[in-house]
């Protein structure tokens, strides 16, 4: 019995010990932090900061076609530009149906070009079946309309920014438009006429509100020529196709143009920044020429986007997300944050950027964006990089 | 009983498992903080041991001292380390625990002192974790430098008694395990991205030890009987290293090519004796040396290496085995005190520690004791920009025997 109570003592012991001594051992040790950190002078790497300014030592301009399919669709001429505009309607079967009157509205919304200048336009048949995701300028030049002309020409002049503008159809054509059973139909193409030195835009179907689609207001009567209703058709798909010819005039300038498009590349020299620097900032400064730049007074952000080049030999092999570089109101800079396509530069392979306006201007505008390359006799007023990192310092 | 202690043991591992994974900033030299302890008995008694001869204790330092082991038995430690490091003008409590190693011994047989051992312990150990500031380029940064990881010895050996007072031990000796080095940038302002560097280094190789204990002085002369003497040789490894870094940038990540190279760790050589005048009382001494000048870090020997070496005196009070003897006579206690010059100097200044050692040993069971190493020690100086450490250590281990794989004689 005694000797029992003395064993039960001895675990009382064991464990009120070490349960005392836990607890206090939980509580003791500090948290480190810069105001009781101890023994820096042991630490024999240190790091040190470079700021460094790298030039570009490459560019390219080049053109792409490439399908619009966007928000505004453009129709006109001016200078060398040039935009013709296919669409197509999608109707119903209407079988016993006299056409009286059919009208083609469409809301223009934009211009660019001169304000003053005559607008018009033909509309001919398209002759096969097109996608508005993947018609192209090049598509368009052989075989893929009628050479005559269908209805009547619109001719007319820029009023006003937005504007309605309306032409007359075939009614002919329309009433086989309303007969899909029996005719197929793969819409129309509207030409600017010669004497057209604007370029106007037009809003485009499945954007924004249906009430400013394009329309085709069908007047319908019975067998004696009696008007029986009047309906409006809005379903349908367009898009438009837009070119220039021989745009890098100039040598010493990079080009970014929408609407056709022409698209840059700009590489730079990074080999001076070691493997495992830290990138802490990264700033790429490109100088817009005014005078060589159009940009309408329709774009509201004037942005640039510039995407991390993939492949060193395909310009269509690059990221999806881009760089956005904007400049102040009174400046003709364009800067972007580089930060993280430096690092991965240094850390990777450097395929340098492809510079493009972006998705809303690059298939809506025409507005073009004319930046100095490397080849500038100024060189104030070259790509530049300005790039600031952290390397360790043994 | 069993349970109960068993219970509290488990706590007290946990608990100090959960304090703050923190350790001397002196780790950030070499391969950090090399540990040497044969065992907790060891430890309270100074960490000597080399020529104490020991049949119910696995010593991981000196294989000669297995010969007396006659049955099976387990040992399992674990360390709790704390360290208050000061430069003059600020200080910090750091404190982390963590398992420190096991041995198994298995006598194949007693008659000729040969036991089989194995097990695991600590070699070195990293653990720092510094701030430094600056600002250039007009940037105002802090970066963090933290140390973890260190080596561990993975060991098989086995001893031999060609005479009953004579008695020799060899063992392999693997060394391995990684020394991570990492750097945080931080720039104060958010214009600017920090990033990561993780260096780190994982080392293996293999070395030998040797050891030898002779226990029969009295042969010599009778004075010299209560006398046993002990030498352990480390031998010189050639270890190979193979560092990598790993980036952390803002959103990128990225890590360099593998490079190989060599980590020379010196030969060590010790020396202990043993005095034992009565059946209560036992006192031992040991000398310790490694010539890490020698040392090789990828063909270089850096400048901050010097050779070491460690002295250690210690003291115990043998426990009484009668079964009706009291509980306390039942306790083993120990003291002891050491001095170690280290492998480094900085800023030309020679960093040295001492301690003084205690500890006791108790039976849990028959053939199972809890033994407990308590301890307290300083190393380095606040002059020449250094820090000094307090130290505070417990250690703890649990030895447990049993007669697994003893053949019994048939009558």
């Amino acid at each position: 019995m005694i000797e029992g109570r003395r064993c039960g003592e001895k675990e009382s012991f064991h464990l009120i010990a070490l349960i005392a001594l836990s607890a206090v051992l939980i509580g003791c040790s500090d948290e480190v932090s810069l105001t009781n950190s101890v023994g820096n002078q042991f630490i024999g790497t240190d790091v040190q900061i470079r700021r460094d300014t790298l030039h570009a030592i490459s560019s390219s301009t080049f053109k792409q076609f490439l399908p619009m399919n966007g928000r505004v669709n453009l129709l006109g001429k001016t200078g060398n530009y040039e935009a013709f505009y296919p669409l197509q309607f999608q109707f119903p079967q209407r079988d016993t149906i006299l056409v009286l009157s059919a009208k083609l509205t469409l809301r223009a919304v934009s211009w660019c070009g001169d304000s003053a200048a005559s607008f018009g336009f033909t509309a001919h048949k398209i002759t096969r079946a097109w996608s508005q995701t993947t018609l192209q300028w090049d598509s368009v030049q052989s075989g893929f309309f009628e050479s005559t002309p269908t209805g009547d020409p619109y001719l007319g002049s820029v009023e006003s920014d937005t504007q309605l503008i309306v032409v007359s159809l075939d009614t002919a054509m329309v009433r086989q438009w309303l007969q899909p059973n029996t005719f197929t139909q793969y819409g129309l193409i509207l030409v600017p006429t010669p004497t057209t030195n604007v370029v106007r835009g037009i809003h485009a179907f499945l954007f924004d509100s249906t009430q400013f689609y394009p329309t085709v207001e069908v007047i319908a009567g019975d067998r004696t020529g009696t008007p029986l209703d009047t309906t409006n058709y809005l379903s349908g798909f367009d898009t438009f196709v837009g070119n220039i010819d021989n745009l890098n005039s100039n040598p010493e300038l990079m080009y970014v143009q929408s609407g056709v498009v022409y698209r840059s590349t700009l590489s730079f020299d990074i080999t001076s920044i070691p493997v495992g620097a830290i990138i802490n900032s990264a700033q790429m400064l490109l100088e817009l020429n005014p005078a060589a730049s159009k940009i309408t007074k329709f774009t509201g952000d004037e942005t640039v986007a510039a995407h991390l080049l993939t492949s060193s030999t395909d310009n269509n092999s690059f990221e999806n997300v881009g760089l956005l570089g904007s400049k102040a109101t009174s400046s003709n800079v364009f800067s972007f944050d580089a930060r993280g396509a430096v690092q991965l530069w240094v850390n990777g392979t450097n395929n340098g950027f492809l510079l493009r306006t972006t998705n809303l201007s690059e298939f809506s505008s025409f507005d073009l964006y004319a930046f100095y390359n490397q080849t500038a006799s100024d060189p104030s007023l070259r790509p530049r990089l300005i790039v600031v990192y952290t390397t360790e310092r043994n | 009983m069993r349970k109960i202690s068993t219970l509290a043991l488990a706590i007290f591992v946990t608990s100090a498992a959960l304090s703050e994974d923190g350790g001397s900033n002196y780790s950030t030299f070499g391969i950090g903080d090399l540990r040497y302890a044969a065992n907790v008995r060891s430890a309270g008694m100074g960490y000597t041991g080399i020529g104490l001869p020991a049949a119910d204790y696995v010593n991981s330092i000196s294989p000669a001292t297995w010969a007396r082991i006659q049955g099976t038995r387990l040992e399992a430690s674990f360390l709790y380390e704390g360290f208050n490091s000061t430069d003059g003008n600020k200080s910090i409590y750091l404190a982390n625990g963590d398992f420190n190693g096991v041995l198994l011994a298995i006598p194949i047989s007693p008659a000729h002192g040969i036991v089989f051992v194995g097990g695991f312990t600590p070699y070195s150990n990293v653990r720092y974790n510094i701030f430094t500031t600056g600002t250039e380029e007009g940037i105002d940064y802090t970066v963090n430098h933290l140390g973890s990881g260190g080596l561990g010895k993975g060991q098989v050996g086995l001893s031999y008694s060609p005479l009953t007072d004579l008695s020799f031990g060899a063992s392999f000796n693997y060394l391995f395990g990684s020394l991570d080095n990492s750097r945080t940038f931080t720039p104060t302002s958010t214009s600017f991205a920090g990033g990561k560097t993780v260096e780190t280094t994982n080392i293996n190789g293999i070395t030998v030890s040797l050891g030898g204990l002779f226990t029969s002085l009295g042969n010599i002369s009778e004075s010299l009987r209560p006398f046993s003497i002990g030498f352990v040789i480390n031998s010189r490894g050639n270890l190979n290293t193979k560092r990598q870094l790993a980036y952390e940038f803002q959103s990128e990540r990225d890590s360099s090519e593998v490079f190989k190279g060599r980590l020379v760790v010196p030969i060590a050589y010790g020396f202990g004796v043993a005095y034992q005048p009565s059946k209560r009382f036992l006192f031992a001494a040991d000398y310790y040396a490694q010539p890490w000048k020698t040392a090789e870090f990828n063909g270089v020997n850096p400048i901050e290496i010097r050779n070491s070496y460690r002295f250690g005196l210690g003291a115990e009070r043998l426990p009484v085995r009668e079964f009706n003897a009291s509980w306390l006579n039942k306790f083993a206690y120990r003291l002891g005190f050491y001095f170690i010059s280290t492998y480094y100097k900085i800023n030309g200044e020679p960093i040295n520690e001492w301690g003084v050692t205690g500890g006791f040993g108790m039976p849990l069971t028959r053939s199972t004791r809890l033994n407990v190493g308590i301890e307290y020690g300083q190393r380095g100086t606040t002059s020449h920009n250094l820090i000094k450490d307090n130290i505070f250590r417990i250690s703890l281990s649990l030895n447990v025997g049993e007669l697994w794989f003893v053949r019994f004689q048939e009558e």
